[in-house]
């Protein structure tokens, strides 16, 4: 940690008022503020980022994607025929009216028929390596050691649990069916357990990085 | 018993602390490590050291490889996303890999190269001999892509990468790049770095890893890492930089003892806090249930 006289030195007392570094900062305590009471600072700059972000959004779609892929082309280099994407695009908003709803419907059929083709493929290149991965050696031998075996048998019975509690083409009358679907479904909440633990970490992990900001980027506090 | 004089007890006001008080305590907690720095032991996790891995024998093997980085996250996910793009870059850069970088956000693009900037000047601080990144020369930034629009670029991605592509953000086209020479199609990539805090990975597995094999490293955030383990189980992914943590261990691989353990400490602590407010919180419960039951019960 610097020295306190370090942080109030003149150089970085005059680096902490460059409006762009005293806006960030000002942001950020004040979007934090709302954890301690609702107040007007805080929708201020809440309304600012979106508005910022809105207009962000806007103008890179437009300098990185419309303007070199479309309007240039289209404009300066002889490429009339791209005008079409403009018609085809505003048929969207026809959802807006009745009349002209079947506009969009015939862009969103076009768009779900793409979207569905490219899912039956991802089932075989995303899925399918996973299907042949879960068969796993359970005994010992040469190359499998006791530990190895031990792990493969808890994911084999792990994965049968789970999988029985999700088979719903026959009534689970039976008590090894019953037993391993509670189980899956025990095994499951201790997943779901985890991956709330790991959105705490996310959640925590964005506050840590804004005081880190404040104290390391904006103050100098720390080196 | 502790009985108040208002006839709460003080497992009663246990329940109820102010959240305040909580949120005060919690910005202590993380202040507190970042200004006066101390480490707890660290393991790296396992996937991490694959991903690390993945990435040196990648650079041993192609001195001059070539990786794409493919990233969508935003200021939304700074917290995690940007200590993971710094702990990725600092290792090609250190290894002085060609690389390419793509986006799928619109905000991600301008994060990314002060990024780059960034690592650039800290390795040319630190390292000795090393030879600042130029752009165009050693690296190239793609520009923005839209999401929706990933499966498409992404196939063409593979038969044809200058022909996808077209320019540069510049607008400059990539094949007069010299970080681009030799790169036709992804078969001449040496390695994809997947940073995101989206399905991203789902869709460059579906289109680039499952054609060629390229080694594919994951770096989700924390939320989405249990999604990825299934990948990597299956030898889809060839290693995985988890959240804050993976960074952490990620600098940790590297020898480069920096922000990302400091803010790892901060991190424990948070965890700490939060484990013993869950205890205290259920501690009082249970205890409260049983002081009332019993003066219920009693004479």
């Amino acid at each position: 940690m610097n020295s306190l006289q370090s942080v109030f030195s003149e150089a970085n007392l005059l680096h902490m008022v460059v409006p762009a570094h005293l806006f960030a900062a000002v942001g950020i305590v004040a979007i934090f503020s709302l954890v301690f009471k609702e107040n007007k600072l805080f929708r201020l700059f809440e309304h600012i980022f979106l508005g910022l972000a809105a207009g962000y959004t806007l103008q890179t779609n437009w300098t990185d994607v419309l303007r070199p892929q479309w309007w240039d082309p289209m404009w300066s280099q002889g490429q009339w025929w791209w005008v079409i994407i403009a018609p085809i695009s505003l048929m969207f908003y026809g959802i807006y009216t009745r009349n002209f709803a079947w506009q969009a419907r015939l862009l969103f059929g076009f768009l779900f028929g793409m979207v569905t083709g490219t899912v039956f493929q991802a089932f075989s290149s995303q899925y399918l390596p996973q299907v042949s991965a879960s068969f796993k050696p359970i005994l010992p031998s040469a190359t499998v050691t006791w530990p190895q075996a031990i792990d493969n048998v808890i994911f084999l019975v792990i994965m049968l649990c789970v999988a029985t509690y999700f088979f719903f083409a026959f009534e689970q009358r039976s008590r090894l069916a019953k037993g391993a679907s509670t189980a899956g479904r025990r095994l499951l909440m201790i997943a779901f357990g985890a991956i709330f633990g790991s959105t705490i970490m996310t959640r925590e992990a964005l506050l840590i990085d804004r005081i880190y900001y404040l104290l390391h980027d904006w103050m100098r506090l720390v080196k | 018993m502790t009985r108040m004089t208002d006839s709460k007890t003080i497992w009663d006001k246990l329940q109820e602390i102010d959240p305040r008080y909580i949120y005060a305590a919690l910005i202590v907690v993380v202040v507190l490590p970042l200004l006066f720095p101390f480490s707890l032991p660290n393991i790296p996790s396992e996937p991490a050291v694959l991903a690390y891995r993945t990435m040196e024998t990648v650079a041993a093997q192609h001195p001059n490889g070539f990786v794409l980085i493919a990233s969508d996250w935003a200021a939304s996910t700074r917290g995690e996303s940007h200590w993971q793009d710094v702990a990725a870059l600092r290792q090609i850069m250190t290894h002085h890999l060609r690389f390419a970088e793509v986006s799928f956000d619109t905000q991600n693009r301008s994060l990314e190269q002060a990024d780059i900037a960034a690592v650039n000047d800290e390795l040319a601080h630190s390292k000795p001999g090393y030879t600042p990144y130029v752009y165009g020369r050693d690296y190239c930034l793609w520009g923005y892509r839209p999401s929706t629009a990933v499966p498409q670029f992404l196939k063409g991605l593979v038969d044809d990468v200058p022909g996808t592509v077209h320019a540069d953000y510049r607008g400059d086209p990539i094949s007069k790049l010299p970080c681009m020479a030799g790169i036709a199609t992804i078969k001449q990539v040496n390695a994809v770095l997947v940073i995101t805090p989206s399905n991203l990975l789902d869709t460059f597995l579906q289109f680039v890893a499952s054609k060629n094999g390229t080694p594919t490293v994951y770096f989700p955030t924390s939320v989405m890492a249990p999604e990825g383990y299934p990948y990597l189980d299956s030898g889809q992914i060839s290693g995985m930089v988890a959240g804050i943590k993976g960074a952490g261990d990620y600098e940790q691989l590297e020898g480069a003892q920096g922000s990302v353990t400091r803010i790892s400490t901060a991190l424990s602590l948070v965890y700490a806090l939060i484990l013993t407010l869950i205890l205290v919180g259920n501690l009082s419960y249970y205890v409260g249930r049983a002081i009332k039951m019993r003066e219920g019960s009693g004479p």
